[in-house]
C-alpha cells in the first residue's frame, strides 16, 4: 500500500540550489515511502515546474520568491508552483514535441508526459500538476 | 555534483556522482565541450551514481550526442536506473543513442 505523509508548503528563493535543497528534503521526507517510480516522477515534475519558475518566471533573480505546495490527494499527489513573473504562452508549447537536434524545450513535454493532469493559470505564472500513482501489481491466483 | 573522466582507448567515460540537473549542468557542460573540442570521438556517460536527470540534463546529453554525431563520433549512456531508462523511453531519446541500464 502506497503511503504519503501530510503535505507541505514552502517559499523558496529563485535559485537552482534552493530547488536542490527542497528536492533533497522531499526525498528524505514526504516522498520517502513512495515506490521508486513514483518518487522519481514526483521529483521530476517538481524540478521541472520549479526550474521553469526560476528561469522564466522569476528570471533568475534570487530576490524573487517562488511558492510551492505539495498536497496528498486520493491515490496521488498534487503540486502547485507559483512565481511572481509575467507568465508565458503555455498554450503555444502544449503539444510541441522537441526535435532531437534541439537541446531545449523538454520541460513542458515532461510535465505533460508525467502528470495525470496539468493546469496552468491564464497567464502561465502558476501551474498545478496532479499525478495519480500507478496501481501496484499484486499477486493473484 | 562531482564527475570523473577516464580514458579507455579512444573512448572517454564520464562518470557522474549526483544529479544531472539544472544546477549541475553548468559545471558539466564545459568539461564535455572540452573533450569534444579536443578531438574526442566516443563518449560514454556512466550514470551508476546518478538518481535524477531533468530536462536541462537531457539537453546536455543531446548537445553531446549532436556534437559527436556531427564528427561521426558516438555517444552512449550506461548504468542508468530503471526510472531514468523509463524517462529516456518516454521521450524516445533511446532512439537516437544507445542507453543501457544497470
Amino acid at each position: 500500500m502506497t503511503k504519503v505523509q501530510p503535505g507541505m508548503r514552502r517559499q523558496l528563493a529563485s535559485a537552482g540550489e534552493a530547488v536542490d535543497r527542497l528536492c533533497g528534503e522531499l526525498r528524505a521526507g514526504l516522498l520517502a515511502d513512495l515506490p521508486p517510480r513514483e518518487r522519481f516522477a514526483i521529483e521530476l515534475l517538481l524540478r521541472e515546474a520549479l526550474t521553469n519558475a526560476v528561469v522564466h518566471g522569476a528570471g533568475n533573480r534570487r530576490a524573487a520568491r517562488i511558492d510551492c505546495e505539495i498536497l496528498p490527494i486520493a491515490g496521488g499527489l498534487r503540486i502547485r508552483v507559483a512565481d511572481g513573473g509575467q507568465g508565458f504562452e503555455w498554450r503555444r508549447w502544449r503539444n510541441v514535441i522537441p526535435r532531437p537536434q534541439i537541446d531545449r524545450g523538454r520541460g513542458l513535454h515532461i510535465l505533460y508526459r508525467y502528470a495525470s493532469e496539468v493546469r496552468f493559470s491564464e497567464n502561465g505564472s502558476q501551474v498545478e500538476l496532479t499525478r495519480i500513482f500507478a496501481k501496484e501489481k499484486q499477486d493473484e491466483l | 555534483m562531482n564527475f570523473e573522466i577516464r580514458r579507455e582507448g579512444e573512448t572517454a567515460v564520464v562518470a557522474t556522482h549526483g544529479d544531472v540537473v539544472a544546477s549541475s549542468v553548468p559545471e558539466l557542460r564545459p568539461a564535455l565541450g572540452e573533450l569534444v573540442r579536443g578531438g574526442l570521438r566516443d563518449m560514454v556517460l556512466d550514470l551508476a551514481d546518478t538518481a535524477m536527470i531533468d530536462s536541462t540534463g537531457l539537453g546536455l546529453l543531446l548537445s553531446a550526442f549532436n556534437s559527436l554525431h556531427k564528427v561521426q563520433g558516438k555517444f552512449a549512456v550506461v548504468n542508468a536506473s530503471e526510472e531514468i531508462l523509463e524517462l529516456f523511453r518516454t521521450l524516445r531519446l533511446h532512439q537516437h543513442f544507445p542507453v543501457a541500464g544497470r
